[in-house]
């Protein structure tokens, strides 16, 4: 299962402004990606002393192992974080592509951590990891700053989580946005990323996974793709190849 | 279903298939979701790994003020291709099945003229191989078509290219006209 992994965890100190490579395989065997990693994670940042809102709460973006495959279903990000309504594990996730493309760009998770001094964004691309000035994008809303982004990296691929100016001003309900529609909507999870002055991650990458799937298993993906989303009188039979 | 009624495929001539009788790969915008599925399939059955870079087929997506709209592409098969006219190491030629325009990788010298004069991009020359790599139809059965759970990428006949379109075309005045003939009784 590991070959499923894009082999590294990233780790963004925003009070440093300094980012940090953690292996995949100190967490991989124990714990399945996604919310295995980020519950793991979280465990090992927070107690219970610490302020949801501060910098040391950490806010963990994780990829499954089957994100970026032909598994349908499965390019949800697991969002996680100390939740500023409830004081305890808050644990949110979203649609979208974005975990697919982190994915793709090599990555399994994103760890914020610290609270950034100015407005900050993320920028991945492939192994090349920035922090932002969003000063221009902060107080705008979800959509606008994706588009923004988008044109500012030269990259109109590029897949964005951003927060709106809800979670900029830690209203505690608010959420962290997946390109249209799809939020990481419960717990608070945006206030978080509000809290640490973070407005967005952004990931462009069409790298692909590290190693080949086998055969059986894409066949077993196809057979999963063509019936979650076809009617069953127009289902066609499982491509022989 | 009448069981009583049963048909015999008359076969009237036979012979060489006319060059015309090929399939092409069309491509219904509207019902492109987005899901990337083709891509992956793509790259899964040329080189057996999920790799959108290495898909010969891209859906090029856009997002503007919150509305996502995504049309795949990939090579047109153009009737009169510009690859092959200016390819200098006559690496690409017309496969006489599938009329697909197909690589020689061992005439190809990856020299990126293909990808330059397409107007479409579709050709690319991939890294690991250093050859150009491009849509060869998968020999009459594209695995993008088989995957594609929205039907919107379909491999017709050539003959039967933009029949769906047509009909989708004139569909509400089908409907009016049916209206119109239901009141006359």
């Amino acid at each position: 299962m590991t070959d499923l992994y894009g082999g590294k965890i990233l780790r963004v100190d925003l009070t440093r402004g300094e980012v940090a490579t953690v292996p995949t395989e100190r967490y991989a065997p124990k714990f399945i990606g996604g919310r295995g990693f980020n519950a793991r994670l979280l465990y090992e940042a927070v107690d219970a002393s610490t302020d949801p809102l501060g910098p040391e709460n950490i806010v963990g973006l994780s990829a499954g192992p089957l994100s970026g495959t032909l598994y349908p279903g499965c390019s949800r990000t697991d969002v996680m974080c100390k939740s500023p309504v409830t004081g305890y594990i808050g644990n949110a996730s979203m649609g979208g592509d974005w975990s697919a493309e982190l994915k793709h760009a090599g990555w399994d998770a994103v760890v914020l951590e610290g609270k950034a001094a100015k407005p900050v964004y993320v920028a991945i691309r492939n192994d090349r990891v920035e922090i932002r000035d969003a000063g221009e994008l902060w107080g705008k809303q979800n959509y606008v700053v994706q588009d923004l982004i988008r044109s500012e990296l030269g990259s109109p691929d590029a897949k964005i989580v951003s927060i709106g100016p809800a979670g900029e001003n830690q209203v505690v309900y608010s959420t962290i946005h997946c390109n249209v529609g799809n939020a990481a909507a419960r717990t608070g999870t945006g206030a978080v990323m509000g809290s640490k002055n973070c407005k967005a991650i952004a990931c462009a990458a069409r790298r692909g996974s590290r190693s080949p799937t086998p055969r059986r298993s894409w066949r077993r993906a196809w057979r999963l793709t063509r019936r979650s989303a076809t009617p069953s009188t127009t289902r066609r039979s499982t491509p022989s190849a | 279903m009448n069981e009583n009624v049963s048909a015999t495929v008359v076969v009237v001539a036979e012979g060489a298939a006319p060059s015309h009788e090929y399939g092409r790969l069309t491509v219904d915008v509207e019902k492109c979701t987005g899901c990337r599925c083709c891509e992956l399939a793509c790259s899964l059955k040329n080189y057996g790994e999920c790799n959108p870079s290495r898909a010969r087929i891209y859906v090029v997506r856009s997002q503007v003020d919150g509305v996502i709209t995504t049309i795949p592409v990939t090579c047109q098969q153009c009737e009169d291709p510009l690859c092959v006219a200016m390819c200098p190491a006559a690496a690409l030629s017309r496969s006489a099945e599938t009329h697909a325009v197909v690589v020689d990788p061992d005439k190809c010298l990856g020299c990126r003229t293909c990808v330059e004069v397409c107007p479409f991009g579709a050709p690319a020359v991939d890294p690991r191989t250093g050859k150009a790599e491009k849509c060869t139809l998968c020999d009459g059965e594209p695995t993008c078509v088989k995957v594609c759970s929205q039907q919107a990428l379909t491999f017709v006949s050539a003959e039967e290219e933009g029949l769906y379109r047509k009909r989708s075309g004139v569909e509400k005045y089908l409907e009016h006209l049916r209206s119109v003939a239901a009141i006359d009784g």
